[in-house]
């Protein structure tokens, strides 16, 4: 990787060669955590895009208060979460709809998710996990992500959500307690 | 109770494991040539509005729509000047009808017709 600082003043100065490493270096990044909040593999492809373009617009705003990959993080993290809003704001005027006989089927069905970095024994428990993440809250379920999938530390976690390592140590504590419950009910009414 | 436990372990075990699935997961890549993709999009974005419009107006769509909405207007401006020259028709027959039948006839009044 660039010396942060030389890697950031190039970005800044429009460099191709800079916003190439940029996306190379950190694409994967980028779109496992975008794929682990939408749960979908264009949605998340195209999200990553839309990241790479606002970064490429917006670094003059990058202070370097944080880390680079820290602001990165939140980038991604707010771009997955406004496109799901709008999904969800698409699929309640899609009911809305469906009420009055025009229905997009489309938009109402959800394929099981599986995360093509899990391994082939645990394809079936981490799908179930993937479905019980969507319900839980918000903040549980960034910190829940970003560490579990991210592999991220507590302090890097609190660092991203702009929050302290004990607050995230709760969010993970409250997180895995809503995923048990949501677990618990999707083993006992769907399929176990 | 004893039955309760025995149910509620797989059921925890299944928990459990699921809880644990995504531990040693692999990071998810995207598909190739993102690099690629992302400068379609900035060069799409980057178009003028009148570039925009264009594009918005060379979609199949707005083309049938633009045709069937000239092929509409014709339809209309021909149904519309064919009441028009019927009304016109009616009027001039009426008008002649009218002259065919009056009694009054200006020319008896005419002063420089002094002839009998």
């Amino acid at each position: 990787m660039l010396n942060q600082p030389e890697f950031i003043v190039q970005l800044k100065q429009g460099e191709e060669v800079a916003f190439t490493k940029l996306v190379n270096d950190y694409e994967g990044m980028v779109y496992n955590t975008v794929l682990g909040i939408l749960q979908v593999p264009a949605d998340a492809d195209d999200i990553t895009q839309e990241v790479f373009i606002q970064v490429y617009r917006s670094i003059s705003s990058f202070k370097g208060e944080s880390q680079f990959s820290t602001w990165l993080y939140r980038i991604a993290i707010n771009k997955a979460l406004d496109y799901e809003k709008t999904t969800k704001r698409k699929k309640r005027f899609a009911f809305i709809q469906s009420l009055f006989g025009k229905s997009d089927s489309s938009m109402t069905t959800v394929p099981d998710f599986n995360h093509p970095g899990v391994i082939l024994e645990k394809k079936q428990s981490s799908a179930a996990l993937f479905a019980a993440l969507k319900k839980i809250p918000e903040k549980q379920r960034i910190a829940f992500t970003l560490h579990k999938l991210e592999g991220q530390s507590y302090r890097a976690v609190a660092d991203i959500m702009e929050t302290t390592v004990i607050a995230v140590e709760s969010l993970m504590a409250r997180a895995k307690e809503s995923l048990r419950k949501e677990l618990k009910y999707f083993y006992q009414h769907e399929k176990y | 109770m004893k039955n309760i436990d025995m149910n509620q372990t797989p059921l925890k075990n299944k928990i459990e494991e699921a809880l644990q699935s995504l531990d040693a997961v692999q990071r998810a890549t995207p598909r190739p040539f993102l690099m690629t993709r992302i400068h379609a999009r900035m060069n799409k974005e980057s178009l003028s509005v009148w570039e925009r419009v264009g594009e918005l107006f060379i979609q199949p769509r707005w083309i049938l729509t633009g045709l069937c909405l000239v092929l509409a207007m014709n339809a209309a401006v021909v149904l519309f000047n064919n009441r028009s020259n019927d009304a016109v028709v009616s009027t001039i027959e009426q008008t002649n009808s009218e002259e065919d039948y009056s009694t009054a006839v200006a020319t008896l009044y005419d002063f420089e017709n002094n002839e009998p």
